[in-house]
């Protein structure tokens, strides 16, 4: 039997049991407004997102400014006793001059890595930094898409992940982002990998138990670039 | 779908006996009541279950253009779509792609449809390693067993288990903290990533507008096995699509929320095709593979159709008074629990596992706290009325209990005939009652004391005291 029979053997049945459909677009899909939480109170957003980070077992960082965008990561990297740091975006570590300060301090910097090395490159890095497209404060997730220059291992194989975020980038919530999304897939074509991130990866498959850190990092560090 | 719920009499009744995995169960509670606080700081959340209901309903209405349309958009964005009508088929899907890219290592995520149609055991007999990669599931597979629940494979085991099976297989000695274990098994699993050459996923949902697979989960494997070996494989269920990127906010709000008490779990991947040009990681094939594998039975039979809307979010196991007693491996299927007895008996057939819908106490605590309302205890009637009343092939039902079920429709249309029965019943039990209840009924109403007591008759029926009490009034 080869695989187009059972294509459409398994149509035919699906047919046969509950008709033919009918065919829907987005546009005739039912009317469904949902009273969000979120977009009614008039909570600020930012610090909304700061304390959904927290509650989920993330960490928060306000970086008023490029040089304290630097001094958090190279806290962190001691605190951790880091010696190579991985980047995604290398545009944002040029910007902050972060590779300079961690060269000073020791610690080696791989930037933009690429499809050849970025297994072994974001295997042995102890931290990775990557920006954000979006930041939800309904549940303090980060969204990354994958593209070039924003590969998805710098953000899960390293056991602490540091996020740089931009004020703009904090949205609501699901509702907007999706909008938002639809209208990027729409634009420039669906992403390979859409990444919701929210809080570090975690187990309780032990006695219930919650264990922080399995095969994702085990640190998240949400980074708010913003100027007061 | 291999079952062994033809022993779940015995499975079961030893199930309860056992002291020491009745003490593991009794755990189960606290994801009800995390649950019930998630929902608790959900504005809203009654009408998202509404919502998410109606998605599927829809979805599960017009499947056929669904299914197409997602189809097509896999298509359009370089995946590559396989059909298969059974375990089987998938089975050989799989193995055929793995023997075309030479393929030795194999990581897997958790995912139901793949113990559904034993793609492990295909894997190993064809001499593919087949790595589970959660950690409920790596402990499992390392003991050789099936997922004890749906969302906690490993809820069953100890510490004190966990412990001696890792230093029996894994050579780590004298681990004694779930921390160490947990490290343990990153670093044994993190090397099987690197080297795999696929990775094999179910899917949570199917998004058909955009092409896109949705992956839910808390450890990061399922990122892992999408993100580093070269071929994806994603297996599922075709319940599982639904119409449009812009529903996801309603499932992503109550799905976490539903299985583990969370308000959103740790990673939610959307994957649309392979990787494109110019990333540096992801998978460079990317295969999806919709299954029948008896579910299209379930879809021509109206009345038990709502059983395609179950997201698997385990919520029904925990608040199940049966499952709570009997836990997941008596029910011989790796869909255990109210939601488990309805999928296990479509799948594998009523004649086997025609225990499983009679194993309720058809309480209703399923139906209220699934996300999307199956009426779960309306089609576990339905399949005892298939049973009872011969509508299925093969089907025997026990000829005492018919017997005794068409006296007591007789009695109970006859108030003189019934009065009078009890009362005798009132009298008659009096020398086996012991403690008011009556702990061992003689001859064949043996089995229904054999793990459990029966009230004692009341001296006065609830007819009597209702009309005394009236009179008083009077």
């Amino acid at each position: 039997m080869s695989v187009a029979d059972s294509r459409e053997q398994i149509l035919a049945t699906i047919r046969a049991a509950v008709g033919t459909s009918v065919r829907r677009d987005r546009a005739s899909a039912p009317e469904f407004n949902l009273r969000n939480s979120v977009q009614e109170t008039g909570v600020d957003l930012t610090e909304q997102f700061r304390s959904e980070v927290i509650r989920i077992g993330g960490r928060f960082h306000h970086a008023p400014n490029g040089e304290s965008v630097c001094g958090y990561i190279e806290q962190v990297a001691e605190a951790e006793g880091a010696s190579t740091v991985i980047c995604s975006n290398a545009h944002l570590a040029a910007e902050f001059g972060i590779a300079n300060r961690l060269a000073a301090n020791g610690i080696a910097f791989i930037a933009d890595p690429t499809a050849s090395d970025i297994l072994t490159n974001a295997a042995r890095a102890d931290i990775g930094v990557t920006g954000v497209d979006y930041a939800l404060a309904e549940t303090g997730s980060l969204v990354l898409l994958a593209r070039p220059g924003q590969p998805r291992s710098v953000s899960l194989l390293p056991p602490v992940h540091i996020a740089l975020i931009r004020p703009e980038q904090i949205i609501r919530g699901f509702d907007e982002l999706f909008e938002l999304l639809r209208a990027d897939f729409e634009a420039t074509g669906v992403k390979s990998a859409v990444t919701f991130i929210t809080g570090p990866s975690r187990t309780a498959d032990i006695e219930l138990t919650l264990v922080v850190g399995v095969h994702g990092p085990q640190q998240l560090h949400a980074v708010l670039i913003a100027g007061q | 779908m291999n079952v062994r719920t033809e022993h779940f009499i015995g499975d079961s009744t030893a199930a309860v006996q056992n002291k020491t995995l009745q003490t593991r169960l009794r755990v189960i509670n606290s994801f009800t009541v995390m649950r019930n606080r998630a929902f608790a700081d959900l504005p809203d959340g009654e009408a998202l279950r509404d919502r998410a209901r109606e998605i599927k309903e829809e979805a599960i209405s017009n499947l056929e253009f669904y299914l197409t349309q997602f189809e097509e958009n896999v298509v359009r964005l370089g995946g590559t779509v396989h059909w298969a009508r059974t375990g089987e088929e998938a089975c050989a899907i799989v193995l055929d792609l793995a023997r075309k890219n030479e393929v030795k290592r194999v990581v897997k995520s958790k995912s139901m449809v793949t113990e559904e149609i034993e793609l492990n055991e295909a894997l190993e007999s064809a001499g593919i390693e087949a790595v589970e990669t959660d950690l409920g599931e790596y402990i499992v597979q390392l003991a050789r067993e099936k997922p004890f629940h749906i969302l906690a494979p490993a809820v069953h085991k100890s510490r004190g288990d966990i412990a001696e099976l890792f230093a029996e297989k894994l050579g780590a000695m004298n681990l004694k903290e779930a921390e160490e274990m947990t490290v343990v098994a990153r670093k044994a699993l993190r090397e099987k990533f690197c080297t795999a050459d696929m990775g094999i996923t179910g899917a949570n949902f199917g998004i058909a507008d955009t092409g896109t697979i949705v992956l839910v989960e808390n450890e990061g494997n399922i990122r892992l096995s999408t993100s580093l070996p070269r071929i994806h494989v994603a297996v599922m269920g075709i319940e599982k699509v639904i119409p449009r990127l812009e529903d996801l906010s309603v499932f992503l709000r109550i799905l976490a929320r539903s299985a583990s008490g969370q308000t959103m779990s740790s990673y939610v991947s959307l994957i649309s095709g392979p990787r494109r040009e110019g990333e540096a990681d992801g998978a460079a094939e990317f295969h999806l593979i919709i299954l029948d594998n008896g579910r299209t039975r379930i879809l021509a039979d109206e009345e038990m159709r709502e059983a395609l809307y179950c997201l698997r979010c385990g919520a029904c196991l925990n608040v199940c008074p049966v499952y709570k007693k009997i836990g997941g491996h008596a029910y011989g299927s790796v869909y255990s629990g109210p939601i488990g007895s309805i999928l296990t008996p479509a799948f594998a057939g009523l004649e086997t596992t025609k225990d499983l819908p009679f194993a309720s106490t058809l309480c209703g605590a399923c139906r209220e706290i699934c996300p999307v309302r199956i009426d779960i205890p309306r089609i576990l009637l339905k399949l005892r009325s298939d049973w009872s009343e011969r509508k299925i092939a093969g089907a025997r039902p026990s000829l005492i209990e018919g017997v005794a079920v068409r006296l007591w429709a007789f009695a109970m249309r006859r108030p003189a005939i019934y009065n009078f029965v009890f009362r005798a019943g009132a009298l008659l039990q009096r020398p086996l009652l012991e403690d008011h209840k009556l702990k061992r009924l003689p001859f064949v109403f043996a089995a229904w004391t054999r793990n459990r007591d029966f009230p004692a008759l009341a001296k006065k029926s609830f007819r009597e005291t209702w009309r005394d009490e009236l009179d008083k009034k009077r």
